[in-house]
């Protein structure tokens, strides 16, 4: 006797009946589902690479992903968290609409700050908001703790694309977002000469563009502040990545075919 | 062309995807209307998917209704992204770590039911065997049971596994080890753990 065949056999018990079909798919074709703007490519790179030079980019791209969360985009600020909501809408950045990203597939580590997603609300609202100001939706979509973030490319800088894939090489631009909070803005930004990442996790890809004031993560907003107690006295986020991405980041070709601008 | 691929998902190219939001303008676009590419891929989903996704979603909540609230919300969630995939497995892989997220985040909202329809039945049935083999496995830390829950239901190698949940596949290997060793141990010498 075989547990791979009894654990089946147990299992088996589980599934889809008529009813739950037609349930879901009844619920599912009721809903006002709004497709996200970013399209989420979970591909392989070296197809990517291939396209390459087909398309002209008019921005710089950059892939981060969970670096934004690793240390507490989204960590610990229960104490003194409040709630607000806002409604959903495409966000204008820059040139380029943006639909705002609505995906909340991605585990929240932690129980502080988590709100959980109210579905009987969705169509009206997409996101919750802490005092700290991370979007609970950017917050399940990036991840706490960058955990769950697999790559991040400086999509262009001076040339060149330059790729952070490896554990020690997430760390250092996690713990480098640690010293700063984000401020969820209803507005969007202007942006001084901004670069962009594409950011890995959980198997979606999320664009974050930014300079040394903002930052935007599949196209909303957020201002950039010094975490209370981080030992800096100014904002130079942009030039620290750059430093980080140039020094530990493997170099290739710059990454056109993502450009959100 | 582009409501027959999003209909069809994972055999849609990334090249094809990239023309057409270049140059039809928007993915959306087409002559089909977005509900209907909708209500056809959520049943393509439901039909190829259904069961598995049902399946694993119950292993972490050992419940029926909330089991389904992450199927709904899985669902939901590929209709919102609208994800492309090289090939069927990709599509699977994805969607297996889009309800462990769910399925987690669920359980942290600390909202889940108490019922255990599975082993109702399996008691109403007379199997008690296979009960005893149920509880056994509930019992074991979130971390093991996903991982025997992929390996024995879903027959994923360890490196799939890994990338579903992604984990070293080192530490994989450590937790299926480790939850078998914890299975023996509960249900002593009476299963073959290969």
């Amino acid at each position: 006797m075989t547990l791979d065949n009894k654990y089946k056999e147990i299992m088996d018990n589980v599934k889809v009946n008529e009813d739950m079909r037609d349930r879901i798919l009844k619920n599912i074709d009721g809903m006002d589902i709004k497709r996200s703007g970013a399209r989420v490519s979970p591909i392989n790179k070296a197809r990517i690479s291939g396209i390459i030079g087909l398309v002209a980019c008019c921005g710089i791209v950059i892939a981060v992903g969970g670096i934004l969360l690793r240390n507490g985009f989204a960590t610990n600020k229960a104490a003194k968290a409040e709630e607000n909501v806002k409604l959903n809408s495409d966000v204008q950045y820059g040139e380029t609409t943006v639909a705002a990203y609505e995906f909340a597939g991605t585990e929240v580590d932690g129980a502080a700050g988590y709100y959980p997603y109210e579905d009987e609300q969705a169509d009206e609202i997409v996101e919750t908001v802490t005092a700290a100001g991370i979007s609970q939706q950017d917050y399940r979509t990036l991840g706490p703790a960058g955990h769950a973030v697999v790559s991040a490319v400086l999509c262009s800088y001076e040339g060149k694309s330059y790729t952070l894939d490896d554990n020690k090489g997430i760390g250092i631009l996690s713990e480098l977002m640690s010293s700063y909070d984000f401020l969820l803005l209803d507005t969007p930004a202007d942006m001084n000469d901004q670069l962009s990442m594409l950011v890995t996790s959980d198997g979606m890809e999320h664009y974050v563009t930014f300079d040394n004031e903002y930052v935007a993560v599949d196209g909303k907003c957020y201002q950039i502040v010094i975490a209370s107690g981080a030992n800096r006295d100014r904002i130079t986020l942009k030039d620290d990545i750059i430093r980080v991405m140039t020094s530990s980041g493997r170099q290739g070709d710059p990454v056109t075919e993502y450009c959100v601008r | 062309m582009i409501s027959a691929g999003l209909t069809l998902g994972y055999r849609r190219s990334f090249l094809s995807e990239l023309i057409g939001m270049l140059f039809i303008g928007q993915a959306g676009a087409s002559t089909t209307s977005i509900s209907e590419d909708i209500s056809l891929t959520a049943a393509r989903l439901m039909d190829t998917y259904g069961n598995q996704i049902l399946r694993f979603a119950y292993s972490y909540v050992h419940n029926m209704e909330d089991a389904e609230d992450i199927l709904q919300e899985t669902l939901i969630s590929y209709m919102k992204t609208a994800p492309v995939f090289e090939n069927e497995r990709h599509e699977k892989s994805w969607l297996f770590t889009v309800t462990a997220n769910h399925s987690k985040n669920k359980i942290k909202s600390n909202n889940i039911r108490r019922a255990d329809e599975l082993n109702e039945e399996l008691v109403a049935e007379k199997k008690e065997d296979l009960s005893f083999i149920w509880e056994a496995v509930k019992n074991l830390p979130d971390d093991y049971r996903e991982v025997i829950h992929l390996f024995y239901e879903e027959d994923l190698t360890t490196a799939q596994i890994a990338q579903v949940l992604k984990r070293r596949e080192s530490t994989v290997r450590s937790q299926l080890k480790r939850g078998r060793d914890k299975l023996k141990d509960i249900l002593k010498e009476n299963y073959d753990f290969g």
